[in-house]
């Protein structure tokens, strides 16, 4: 019964015809097949991501993308297209986790803030502010640096920052919800506070905590790229997009532009998928709030 | 107006919390951690327990961490921000005065073409609402922010230097180029010195930057121009202006003045995240700003650095919100404080 | 010579579920001086047939045939450029909702300055405001206010405003829609009166829209009645209400409490009819009590009867 009223709103998002849906559509398509390279990488790598997978005197120069290549290799002679696909399993880790952490921590303390409204709002929303308001990309690298480079530790600095982002979110909600005849009669009628908030006001904010989920994963995925690209999320010779990039810069310049293009790429259409189905989700809620 | 200053004043109190905040969030994180920072600064290299000892010292890591926390902070209050782990003597606010004008010059430079691209295309669609032009432009904003800077400005450099040899790949100035510098943003010392060889060779560097971080930047504003200018375009004024006569081109203006409310108000966040993509972009141009100072510190492990920058930058952000509340104020009559 | 003439005019509604014609057939004549009120439920189509007059129908609403005649020039077939030097010169238009119509970012001096301005009718920016704050006198509002924001005026502060606007150029004639409805009571009856004395002393035209049969009787010269986008009655604004023709005018006058001092309060039986889907023969036929045979398959046609126009079966 409960699980039904917090999926229902959720699948009606899906049945429902509307201008934004081919965003949801497509973005849910782009996640999925990132998603599927993720989970089939082992499968369908055609060589070690950390092995050498040219002959030696090949692997002194970036080789150009090929049959054997589709993305080309490096300058150590490591082939493209099998880091992308096992650095697609860093980025989703490092982005899911810390997305789930985010929403783990920040909706409870948004839904009681929102509730309460007293001082525990008040110096919960300075603390959230000051930390939304800051820089995410520079307060993530400052905690990953000092933890040291590991997926696990990037996931840590950016849950950091992004328990605000959803803290603010359902705090707003669950604050216009609480000021609702709806939820003043249930208190008059003397349910306690639980029920109503987890079987009534959070059921509600569920569409709105999906959106912030795709919106705040999409830039979860550019944070974790720039903490990449600063050498914070894998150490060599481990793939992860962002750091591939980095140490590509130089090549690059020396005109190997497949060592940066696809990496770059990946990156794009991965934030890309995420935001269409943040953007597509939004567009949904406003045509029903509209209606309503 | 003295209504105003002291909303002002207030507002800037309001600095105070936030800067703390951070500054704890960081010193915690950074105590919390087993191990000792020196050591790690100094990474293999072998010192003399003794030697490791006086800079322990030297750097109050033997004191109590409420000394620890409160000494920084009164350091922080004259503008100091510790010393660097790995330099030693070297303080990190001498650090960030070198660094920040570039940083600063280079935030500027990306918050105008951002703010251009943006209008622009928040304006196109906004106008042509419903047509494929709208479209394409609620398509830009959209990819324009997934974009990931360091390939946006690899590609950019591939473009306009590697192919087309129109600008430079990176730095701040040819070398060979000699400049005073007065206030440290290049483009702005040497329209003072009248240099104008090194006005052009500035700007030359300036583009590819600038533009890497606006584009990324610009889609936040385009959207919100088109959101805002579409729902102006409709409203009961702009009627009232198209019947009294008054010119549509007109009205455009007072329209967008008014979708311009909500865009200044959004310009605080804004500026944060510019702040942010700054690291990355500096970091692609071997721009020597503050992005670059803090890639260098976290490959050395100059912990006091980085913690430096974090109390520094959380200061800019408060700075930049007052900034921006200011612009609001002198914008919309309404606010009276 | 009539001021405006218009003739057969009608205006759709291209929706995504298809056309709505918003103004059916619309025909009605206004004289020098004189004031008209055209009255109707809201959905009658009496504000878009009014707006279309100075050419401020909002997209999508279109004008697909007919004329407008107005000081014997057609405004349909008028560039947007034409039209713009009309408006605020010769038509002046007062809106519903005085809070949202005025731009809260610049003063209301600088607001009618820019108009003054457009239309070339003062020399200098100086004249200028002096007309402007003339005009807000004349308006019973301090001229020194040009230099107040909108926000510091209050809601019938901000209509007398909107007036002056309309006013400041002397038009020839002034399209007051529902001016009154966003205001409380006692504001609503000085609006009127205001009104009401401009015109005396301007000597002109006043089409006001409202859906309100009583305030018209009060004020008006002539009354056109509308329903589902059509002119169902007009006439001599006494005549209409002493001795309705139409039965749905009858059944308006009948709902309106001050009009009709019986003790229970009629209230016209079912809805108005869905534009997209009108009811065959006379639209009125499925809610009239007085319905017979001819009103369900046959569409009634407007008939003279002196100088009042009906449009209902029982006088074809």
């Amino acid at each position: 019964m409960r699980l039904s009223r917090v999926l229902d709103p959720v699948v009606s998002l899906f049945r429902e015809r509307y201008e934004g849906k081919w965003m949801l559509l497509a973005g849910l398509a782009i996640v999925l097949f990132f998603v599927a390279m993720a989970m089939l990488a082992p499968y369908i790598a055609p060589y070690d991501p950390t092995q050498l997978s040219v002959p030696l005197e090949k692997a002194l120069e970036p080789q150009p993308p090929s049959w054997d290549h589709p993305m080309g290799t490096n300058k150590i002679g490591y082939d493209m297209f099998s880091r992308i696909l096992y650095g697609s399993r860093v980025v989703l880790y490092v982005v899911i986790t810390a997305s789930l952490f985010s929403l783990a921590v920040g909706v409870p303390l948004g839904l009681v803030s929102g509730y309460y409204s007293g001082k525990v709002d008040r110096i919960l929303s300075i603390i959230m502010d000051s930390i939304y308001s800051f820089p995410g990309i520079i307060l993530a690298i400052a905690i990953a640096s000092v933890l040291g480079p590991s997926p696990s530790n990037a996931a840590i600095a950016l849950a950091v920052v992004y328990v605000p982002t959803y803290y603010r979110m359902v705090r707003g909600q669950t604050l216009k919800l609480t000021q609702s005849v709806f939820v003043e009669a249930l208190r008059s009628l003397g349910y306690p506070t639980r029920v109503i908030l987890l079987r009534h006001i959070l059921p509600n904010t569920a569409p709105v905590i999906l959106v912030v989920f795709g919106l705040g994963a999409a830039d979860a995925i550019l944070t974790e790229a720039g903490l990449s690209f600063f050498g914070l999320t894998v150490t060599a010779p481990n793939p992860d997009w962002g750091f591939d990039l980095y140490n590509g810069l130089d090549d690059f310049r020396n005109g190997y532009w497949w060592t940066i293009f696809f990496p770059g790429l990946a990156i794009m259409l991965l934030a890309l998928g995420f935001a269409l189905i943040g953007e597509g989700l939004s567009e949904r809620l406003a045509l029903r709030l509209e209606r309503e | 107006m003295a209504g105003l200053a002291r909303y002002l004043l207030l507002r800037a109190l309001l600095i105070i919390p936030t800067v703390l905040i951070l500054y704890t969030l960081v010193f915690v994180i950074m105590r919390v951690i087993p191990g000792d920072p020196v050591q790690a600064a100094l990474g293999t290299r072998y010192v003399p327990p003794e030697q490791l000892e006086l800079l322990r010292e030297r750097h109050g890591l033997n004191d109590p961490l409420y000394v620890q926390y409160f000494e920084y902070l009164a350091g922080v209050v004259r503008f100091d921000f510790g010393e660097s782990l790995v330099i030693e003597g070297r303080k990190i606010a001498d650090d960030i005065k070198d660094r920040f004008p570039a940083t600063l010059e280079l935030t500027i430079a990306s918050f105008i073409v951002s703010v251009g691209i943006g209008m622009a295309t928040g304006i196109l669609a906004a106008v042509r609402r419903g047509s494929k032009l709208d479209t394409a432009m609620r398509v830009y904003s959209i990819v324009a922010y997934t974009l990931f800077i360091p390939w946006l400005g690899s590609i950019l450099i591939m473009i306009f230097s590697l192919w087309l040899g129109l600008l430079p790949t990176h730095g701040r100035l040819d070398p060979r180029i000699s400049l005073e510098h007065k206030t440290g943003l290049y483009v702005l010392d040497a329209i003072l010195t009248q240099n104008w060889v090194a006005l052009k060779d500035a700007l030359a560097h300036l583009v590819l930057p600038a533009l890497t971080l606006g584009i990324v930047l610009s889609g936040a504003y385009t959207r919100l121009v088109r959101a805002n200018l579409s729902e102006a375009l409709v409203s009961d004024f702009v009627r009232a202006y198209r019947a009294r006569g008054v010119r549509e081109r007109r009205i455009l203006l007072h329209a967008l003045r008014n979708s311009l409310i909500p865009v200044v108000t959004m310009m605080g966040l804004q500026m944060a995240i510019l702040l942010g993509g700054a690291v990355l972009t500096e970091t692609t141009f071997s721009w020597p700003g503050m992005g670059s100072y803090l890639l260098e510190k976290v490959e050395a492990r100059d912990y006091t650095a980085v913690q430096g920058v974090v109390v520094f930058f959380s200061f800019m952000v408060g700075l930049i919100s007052l900034i921006v509340d200011a612009i609001y104020a002198l914008i919309d009559p309404r606010i009276r404080y | 010579m009539a001021l405006l003439r218009i003739e057969d005019l009608n205006i759709d509604y291209m929706t995504l579920r298809g056309r709505l014609r918003a103004v059916k057939n619309a025909s009605l004549t206004l004289g020098e001086g004189e004031w008209l009120s055209i009255v109707g439920e809201s959905g009658s189509g009496k504000s878009t047939l009014a707006m279309a007059i100075p050419g401020l129908l909002l997209p999508p609403g279109r004008i697909t045939s007919g004329r407008i005649i107005f000081q014997g020039r057609d405004l349909t077939g008028m560039s947007g450029d034409e039209l713009r030097r009309i408006r605020g010169s010769e038509i002046g238009v007062v809106f519903q909702d005085p809070l949202t119509s005025l731009d809260p970012l610049r003063t209301i001096g600088d607001q009618m300055v820019e108009a003054i301005m457009e239309h070339r009718a003062a020399g200098s920016k100086r004249e200028a405001l002096e007309m402007a704050s003339a005009a807000l006198e004349s308006v019973g509002i301090p001229g020194n206010r040009v230099k107040y924001y909108p926000h510091q005026l209050s809601g019938g502060q901000r209509q007398r405003v909107m007036i002056a606007m309309a006013v400041m150029l002397k038009p020839r004639l002034l399209i007051a829609d529902e001016p009154t409805t966003a205001l409380d009571v006692i504001v609503q009856a000085s609006i009127m009166r205001l009104l009401k004395s401009l015109q005396r002393k301007m000597g002109m035209s006043i089409i006001l829209i409202t859906h309100d049969i009583a305030l018209a009787a009060e004020v008006s010269d002539r009354i056109a009645v509308m329903y589902a986008a059509e002119i169902v009655e007009e006439g001599p604004a006494e005549q209409v209400i002493e001795e309705p023709l139409h039965p749905y005018t009858e059944a308006l006058i009948k709902s309106t409490p001050d009009l009709w001092r019986e003790k229970t309060l009629y209230s016209i039986p079912g809805n108005p009819p869905d534009l997209r889907n009108p009811p065959s023969g006379c639209r009125f036929h499925p809610r009239c009590h007085k319905a017979f045979e001819p009103c369900k398959s046959r569409e009634p046609r407007p008939t003279r009867i002196r100088d009042r126009m009906v449009a209902c079966h029982l006088y074809g």
